[in-house]
């Protein structure tokens, strides 16, 4: 059995969030790997960073990370990246990781992901320069996440976005923004690469539990919905 | 120009003041949060949802003042600042 437990959307700002640091710490008890999916801190500076660093660094267990657009506000992102890896955190963007558990293997797929929208309401990479600058930045980071899940040989494969891939978990957020909340190329990535899981965070007011046309489960663990810390997976 | 040109007042529009509202609270780093909704309910604008702090929420209610002149703020923001136990876990056969 192998445990899991994931956020996203802490949104660590300039003030100390002690009950996120106290539940964190303690992770351990109930979880073998923390993922955190995007929106770490509010503006992304470096100041914030080292906030959420020393959150992070007294958790017991392997910390595997993607960051959010807030990570990316103040474009200071290589400072975000490197600040969380000395807390010891892997901070995935097209990348991988792989947790070993008792013998047992997780493979974590991860990217922030982007916009566009969802079948039949969705941007289309066609028009201005700036148009199809948005659509082609989902589009290549929707290849870069189904090569990453494809390369992985492990027991188990998670795809880990702060962006959702489908509309389910969106739910509660006003419909016309949900292009600016997730795509469906994400989906279509990890449904022809194959799956356990997808979790995300971005969507606020959205709803927890979805499902990618091809059946992959997708989890919604913005803090905000969740209202929790952290919610625990169980893998078998 | 014409006359009705020339003597153009703008013209208080709620729709308008929301849209402010929330995209000042999207960019303020004080609170920066594009999650809270925003409601015009007569001469006073609603803000709703759940931020991250008091110090967040309290910063939000001032930041919709400075945008909506002339409307009353209710702040109706929850804090996640006593989160939930996590729950069972899920199982993923």
């Amino acid at each position: 059995m192998i445990r899991l437990a994931a956020v996203g959307d802490v949104h660590v700002g300039d003030e100390p969030d002690r009950a996120l640091a106290a539940d964190l710490a303690a992770v351990g008890d109930c979880a073998d790997a923390l993922l955190l999916a995007g929106d770490l801190t509010r503006c992304g500076t470096r100041d914030e960073a080292a906030r959420l660093a020393a959150v992070l660094d007294p958790v017991p267990v392997p910390v595997v990370a993607v960051l959010g657009n807030h990570d990316h506000h103040a474009e200071e992102v290589d400072a975000v990246v490197d600040c969380l890896a000395t807390a010891g955190v892997t901070v995935l963007e097209g990348t991988t990781a792989t947790l070993h558990v008792d013998g047992r293997t997780v493979g974590v797929a991860g990217s922030k992901g982007f916009g566009g929208g969802f079948a039949g309401a969705c941007t289309s990479d066609f028009g201005e320069p700036e148009m199809k600058a948005f659509v082609r930045h989902t589009k290549a980071i929707a290849e870069r996440l189904r090569a990453g899940l494809a390369g992985l040989d492990t027991d188990h494969r998670i795809a880990l976005l702060h962006y959702s891939p489908v509309a389910a978990t969106l739910q509660g957020e006003p419909p016309e923004i949900f292009p600016f909340l997730g795509s469906y190329l994400l989906a279509e990535a990890v449904d022809d690469a194959g799956a356990d899981l997808v979790l995300h965070g971005h969507a606020h007011r959205g709803s927890e539990r979805g499902v990618t046309p091809g059946g992959v489960r997708v989890r919604n663990v913005a803090r905000p919905v969740i209202g929790a810390s952290y919610r625990l997976f169980e893998l078998s | 120009m014409s006359d009705h040109e020339r003597h153009h007042e703008p013209v208080d529009v709620p729709e308008y003041v929301v849209a402010h509202v929330h995209e000042a609270l999207t960019t303020d780093p004080r609170v920066m949060d594009q999650g809270i909704e925003v409601v015009a309910a007569g001469d006073t604008v609603v803000l709703l949802g759940r931020v991250f702090s008091r110090a967040q929420a309290d910063a939000a209610g001032d930041v919709a003042r400075d945008h909506a002149p002339g409307y009353r703020v209710r702040n109706d923001l929850e804090v996640l600042d006593h989160p939930a136990p996590p729950g069972p876990a899920e199982r993923l056969t």
